[in-house]
């Protein structure tokens, strides 16, 4: 990605002060003077001298090239305007709600593709407001209790979270989140910056609808476009979980974890009519926004005019 | 610890917004008000401080925010 020259004072204008922060703790995940309040908005301690700042040019709501993060990641642009780049997509048995999630974790442990995850924890007890934070497990078993069941449960600042993982020596950390964190997390370690991301070797993406926060209607994207896997039961069949697999640590994810009994593959071809709508609908709804809002904002995503005549048709 | 170490460590310690004389400079280090004067002008656009004179007396002040604080553990220790 290209270095912008900006930092954290323009972070706040641009984006934690003008409503637009997605709450995803990216800013703060590797830099020790971002906190952040009850309700996971960042807070700066105090301004930063830095001219390239690792906190704006990590935010999902800045600078977000689609084309240009999907040649990075994954080789080559999307094929599929509305899920991103895939290689396939599957649709697995769901015996409990967690059981998906679940047993792709025990899968990425017991095949060494992790030594620790970051997962979410409902802080709404401890601080009183709505608000996840992350935890470090580094085992399957400690996952079971913050397997979260619905979007809104991932809601905060979670990329901290890898940050706390790397200082605590960990170096394959897999990190389960929204398409915000995802693309958070992916920015980072596509960045000239070499920090704790780089040691991310499983990104899990949760698709979601809305993560519920005022920030969230500048987000385009519904199916975590920036993961390894996506896994979401939005969209599919009764008693079954849809799982995008994007990239080859997601293909080697799932056949470990078929191979291994920890998930059963229901559907080889799924329909994919309603997560497609359901994709576009917010894709199209929250491109409204950007254009209505202000129309240089829509410039940060970096679309061809084709590209948005197609998010923008019915 | 230098005379001029002396004036920088009582200008960091020293209040916002709450003006010193030059006098009360020198009754806290010990340094002549001629040298303590004369380090201030030094000092003065480096430390962004407030140096005027008020009636027939030279007070110095800072501001809330005047310096801005050197992050030594910022983002670009990890700038490849």
């Amino acid at each position: 990605m290209l270095k912008v020259e900006k930092s954290s004072p323009d972070l706040e204008t641009e984006v934690i002060y003008n409503g637009k922060c997605a709450h995803c703790g990216t800013c703060g995940a590797f830099c020790h003077h971002i906190a952040y309040d009850d309700v996971g908005l960042p807070q700066l301690e105090f301004e930063c001298q830095e001219t390239i700042g690792l906190c704006y040019n990590s935010c999902p709501r800045t600078d977000l090239p689609l084309g240009k993060m999907d040649e990075m990641l994954f080789g080559q642009k999307r094929a599929d305007m509305a899920l991103g780049f895939y290689k396939d997509i599957i649709s697995v048995k769901t015996k409990k709600a967690d059981s998906v999630l679940l047993g792709l974790i025990e899968a990425a442990f017991s095949e060494k593709m992790i030594d620790a995850m970051v997962l979410p924890k409902d802080a709404t007890k401890i601080k009183g407001k709505n608000n996840n934070i992350p935890v470090v497990v580094k085992a399957a078993k400690e996952a079971k209790k913050y397997i979260p069941e619905r979007s809104l449960q991932l809601a905060g600042p979670l990329v901290t979270g890898i940050g706390e993982a790397w200082e605590n020596g960990a170096n394959k950390i897999g990190f389960l989140g929204n398409p915000c964190h995802l693309t958070g997390v992916s920015k980072v370690m596509l960045s000239p910056f070499s920090t704790g991301a780089n040691y991310t070797t499983l990104k899990i993406g949760f698709m979601c609808a809305s993560g519920g926060l005022s920030g969230c209607k500048f987000c385009v994207d519904f199916a975590a476009e920036h993961s390894d896997l996506s896994v979401g039961t939005m969209g599919a069949v009764k008693e079954e979980t849809l799982v995008i697999i994007r990239n080859k640590p997601g293909q080697d994810l799932i056949d470990a974890a078929v191979k291994g009994g920890q998930i059963e593959i229901a559907n080889k071809t799924p329909d994919l009519t309603k997560l497609k709508e359901l994709t576009n609908r917010k894709k199209r709804k929250n491109i409204q926004t950007l254009l209505g809002t202000d129309m240089a904002k829509i410039h940060y995503l970096g679309l061809s005019l084709e590209e948005l005549k197609y998010f923008m048709s019915e | 610890m230098s005379g001029y170490e002396k004036i920088v460590t009582f200008f960091n310690n020293m209040e916002e917004n709450h003006p010193v004389s030059i006098k009360e400079i020198e009754d806290n280090t010990n340094l002549s008000w001629t040298y303590i004067k004369k380090v201030l002008f030094k000092i003065e656009d480096n430390y962004h401080l407030n140096f005027r004179k008020s009636g027939g007396t030279w007070i110095i002040w800072k501001e809330p925010g005047h310096l801005r604080r050197r992050i030594k553990d910022s983002c670009s220790q990890y700038l490849k």
